[in-house]
C-alpha cells in the first residue's frame, strides 16, 4: 500500500506532537524543576537563618560573591548554578548545632571543643543532602565547603574551595573590615586557600568594590 | 518491636499475595493463548522483516524504562510496538513479544543497574503483560470480525485500548493489594499519569501501524523519537514529583535534628490528621496536604532554643513569646515554596483558638481554617501521649492514656479545639489510627 491521506494525518500529528513534547520535556520541565530546587533550598536556607538571626544576610552574600568569584574562574552556566544552590545550602548542618552556643556566646570564648561542635555542621549537612536524591551532587562541597586547601584528606573540589575562601573572607571582613579581610586571605592562601581562588576573589574585590552591598551588612556578632 | 512485626508479617503477606496472583494471572493468560489459537485466524505469510524489527525496536523501548521509585512501579513504553504486531503480524506473536520482552528486561535491567529482582516479581509482570496482551487481542479480534477487517488503524487502537485498561486495572489492583490502600485511590493515581501520555501513545500506535502498512517497516524506528520525548518528559516530571517529598522529608530532618523529641511519632499521627480530613469531607489530595502540613506544622521550632522547648519548668514571659513564634516561622520557611503555599496559613494558625485567645493573630473562630484546626488538635493529642520511646516525651508533661487525652480534648473543645474536629479525631482515634 502507498501512503494516504490518513498516513499522512498521523504522521503529521505525531511530528507536531513530538516536537511538542521535546520542548517540554527539554526546555519547560527543566526549568520547572529547578524553580522547585531553587524554591526548597531558599526554604532550607531561611529555615537556618530564622535560627541563627547573626547569619541573616550572610547566606546572599555569600551567594552572589561565590558566583561572581565563579565567572572569574570561567565556570559554565551549569557549574555556577551547582555553585549558587551550594553557597546557599552550605549551612543547613547548622540546625543540629546547639542553639545557646551560636546565640548567646560570643566566638571569641568558644573553647576547641566548641569550634569542632561548630564545623560538625558541615559533615551534618552534607549527610543530609544525601538523602536528596536531586540535590545528592551537592553534598560533597557542602562537605568539604570548610575544609583547607592543604587538607591531609586531599585536595577539596573547586566549588568547596570557592566556597571556603569566599565564607572566611566574609566572616573575617563583618568584623575587622575589608583590609584585614584581605590580608588574612593573602596570608593563608596557598596553606589555608586555594590561591588562584584567592586570585579570583581579590580580582572581583578591586574590580567592582560593590561598597554599598558591604555598608548594608548586618553588624559582626 | 511491634512495627518490625507488622513489617515482616506484611512482607510475608506480600509475598503470598504475589504468588497467589501469579498463578492466576498465569493462568489466565495461558487460557487466553489456547482460545486465541483457535479463534483468531492466522496470517498466510508471515512479514518477517516486520516482525524482526518490532522486535527489536520493541526491546530497545523496553530498556530504557522509567523509575517510579516511590510507587515502587518501573513504567515501560513498548505498547505502540507491540499493538502493531499483534495487528499485522497476529495476535499471538504480540503476546509471545511482550512476554519475551518483560521477562528478559526485568531479569536483566536490574543487573544493569545493581538492584535484585526476585523471581516472582519477573514472573508477575510477565503474567500480567501477557493477560493485558491477551485481553487487547480479543478486542481486536472483536473489532476485525465487526468491521470485517482491512482497518488496522482502528484495530491497533481496539487493541490498545484493551490492553491499557486491563493493564491499567491488574497494576491498581496489585498496587492496592500490596499497599493496604482502597484500589480507587491507585487508579486515580494511574489515570493521571496516563492522562498525559495516553494520547500520544495512541498516535505512536497507529504511526508505526500506518508506517509498516504503507510505508517500509524499516521506517518503524522512527517512532522511538515520540516514545523517547515521552518517557524524558515523565522521568523529569517523576523527579518534580519525588522532590516535593523529598523537600518535606528533608525539613522534618532538619527539624529533627534540632529538637529530636519533636518529631514523636508525629508520623503516625499525621495519619490520622488526614483520616479526619478526609471525614470533614476533603477531598482526597486535599487531605493529603493536611497530612504533610501535620508533619510540618512545628517547622518553625527549627528557630526556637531546644533549651527552651526542654526546660522542664514553666516558661517565663520571654521564654513564651520566643517558642510562640514558631507558627510565624514556619510560614515563612515554607513561604517560598510553591507547591506548599496552600500550607502557609494552616501552619501560622496552627495555634488559633475558638474563643479567639490564640495567636499569632488572635483570629475570631470562623476565620481560622480548619485544616489548622485539625492541627491544632493532633498537635494536642501527641503532646499529651507521648510515645514510649526516649526523647518521644515532652518534658513538661507526664504521659497520659490515650483515653485521657482524648477526655482532655473534649473537656476544652468550644474553646481551644474545635468541637467538629475533636468528634472526628475522636472516632478516627477509635478506629485505631494514632495510637
Amino acid at each position: 500500500m502507498k501512503p494516504d491521506g490518513l498516513f499522512w494525518i498521523v504522521f503529521l500529528s505525531a511530528a507536531g506532537i513530538t516536537g511538542w513534547l521535546y520542548f517540554y520535556a527539554k526546555v519547560w520541565l527543566p526549568k520547572h524543576l529547578d524553580e522547585r530546587l531553587q524554591e526548597s533550598v531558599k526554604a532550607f536556607s531561611t529555615a537556618v537563618e530564622l535560627r541563627f538571626p547573626s547569619h541573616a544576610g550572610l547566606s546572599a552574600r555569600v551567594e552572589k560573591l561565590s558566583v561572581r568569584v565563579g565567572r572569574q574562574l570561567g565556570l559554565n552556566e551549569n557549574q555556577l548554578r551547582d555553585l549558587s544552590l551550594a553557597a546557599t545550602l552550605r549551612d543547613v548542618g547548622l540546625c543540629s548545632i546547639p542553639y545557646a552556643l551560636v546565640n548567646h556566646r560570643p566566638v571569641n570564648t568558644w573553647s576547641s571543643a566548641d569550634f569542632s561542635t561548630y564545623f560538625q555542621h558541615a559533615k551534618i549537612g552534607s549527610a543530609m543532602l544525601e538523602m536528596i536524591p536531586s540535590l545528592r551532587r551537592l553534598a560533597p562541597v557542602v562537605a568539604q565547603h570548610h575544609e583547607p586547601y592543604d587538607s591531609k584528606d586531599g585536595l577539596p573540589n573547586r566549588h568547596a574551595r570557592i566556597l571556603h575562601v569566599v565564607t572566611d573572607y566574609l566572616w573575617v571582613e563583618r568584623r575587622q573590615g575589608d583590609f584585614l579581610a584581605r590580608k588574612h586571605l593573602k596570608d593563608l592562601s596557598g596553606t589555608e586557600f586555594d590561591p588562584e581562588v584567592v586570585q579570583a576573589l581579590l580580582a572581583v574585590l578591586t574590580s567592582n568594590p560593590d561598597v554599598k552591598e558591604r555598608e548594608a551588612a548586618i553588624p559582626a556578632l | 518491636m511491634r512495627q518490625a512485626a507488622t513489617i515482616k508479617q506484611r512482607q510475608a503477606n506480600r509475598l503470598a499475595v504475589a504468588h497467589r496472583l501469579l498463578i492466576l494471572l498465569t493462568g489466565t493468560a495461558l487460557l487466553g493463548i489456547v482460545a486465541m489459537r483457535f479463534r483468531a485466524s492466522m496470517p498466510d505469510q508471515l512479514p518477517i522483516a516486520a516482525a524482526l524489527i518490532l522486535f527489536a525496536t520493541s526491546l530497545a523501548a523496553e530498556s530504557v524504562p522509567v523509575e517510579l521509585s516511590r510507587r515502587g512501579l518501573r513504567l515501560t513504553f513498548t505498547l505502540p510496538f507491540v499493538a502493531a504486531m499483534a495487528v499485522i503480524v497476529g495476535p499471538i506473536y504480540a503476546v509471545a513479544l511482550d512476554t519475551i520482552n518483560t521477562v528478559l528486561m526485568a531479569t536483566l535491567y536490574p543487573r544493569f543497574v545493581g538492584k535484585s529482582n526476585s523471581p516472582v516479581w519477573v514472573g508477575l509482570n510477565a503474567a500480567i503483560s501477557a493477560n493485558s496482551c491477551v485481553i487487547g487481542s480479543a478486542v481486536l479480534v472483536a473489532t476485525r470480525n465487526l468491521s470485517g477487517g482491512g482497518v488496522p488503524e482502528i484495530e491497533a487502537l481496539a487493541f490498545m485500548l484493551g490492553y491499557g485498561a486491563s493493564n491499567l486495572l491488574l497494576i491498581s489492583h496489585l498496587e492496592s493489594v500490596l499497599s493496604d490502600r482502597p484500589p480507587s485511590e491507585s487508579l486515580t493515581r494511574s489515570l493521571r499519569l496516563g492522562a498525559l501520555s495516553f494520547g500520544l501513545y495512541a498516535l505512536t500506535g497507529l504511526l508505526v501501524v500506518e508506517l509498516c502498512v504503507k510505508a517500509s517497516p524499516f521506517l518503524v524506528p522512527l517512532a522511538l523519537i515520540p516514545v523517547l520525548s515521552l518517557r524524558r518528559a515523565i522521568r523529569i516530571q517523576t523527579e518534580i514529583y519525588d522532590h516535593y517529598y523529598e523537600t518535606i522529608a528533608a525539613l522534618s530532618q532538619m527539624l529533627r535534628h534540632a529538637h529530636p523529641y519533636t518529631h514523636g511519632h508525629l508520623e503516625r499521627v499525621a495519619i490520622a490528621a488526614e483520616e479526619v480530613a478526609r471525614r470533614l469531607g476533603m477531598s482526597a489530595p486535599h487531605a493529603r496536604l493536611v497530612r504533610e502540613a501535620a508533619v510540618l506544622h512545628d517547622i518553625g521550632k527549627i528557630a526556637v532554643s531546644e533549651d527552651v522547648l526542654d526546660k522542664p519548668a514553666k516558661l517565663d514571659p520571654v521564654e513564651m513569646e520566643h517558642v510562640r513564634c514558631h507558627s510565624e516561622w514556619g510560614a515563612e520557611i515554607l513561604e517560598p515554596v510553591k507547591p506548599l503555599q496552600a500550607l502557609v496559613p494552616w501552619i501560622r494558625h496552627h495555634h488559633e483558638r475558638p474563643d479567639g485567645a490564640g495567636y499569632p493573630d488572635r483570629l475570631p473562630d470562623e476565620k481560622i481554617p480548619v485544616e489548622s484546626k485539625i492541627i491544632a488538635v493532633v498537635d494536642a493529642f501527641d503532646a499529651m501521649t507521648g510515645g514510649p520511646g526516649p526523647g518521644q516525651q515532652r518534658t513538661y508533661r507526664a504521659p497520659r492514656t490515650v483515653q485521657d487525652a482524648l477526655a482532655e480534648l473534649e473537656r476544652c473543645s468550644g474553646t481551644q479545639f474545635d468541637p467538629q474536629v475533636v468528634k472526628a479525631f475522636r472516632e478516627v482515634v477509635e478506629e485505631g489510627y494514632a495510637v
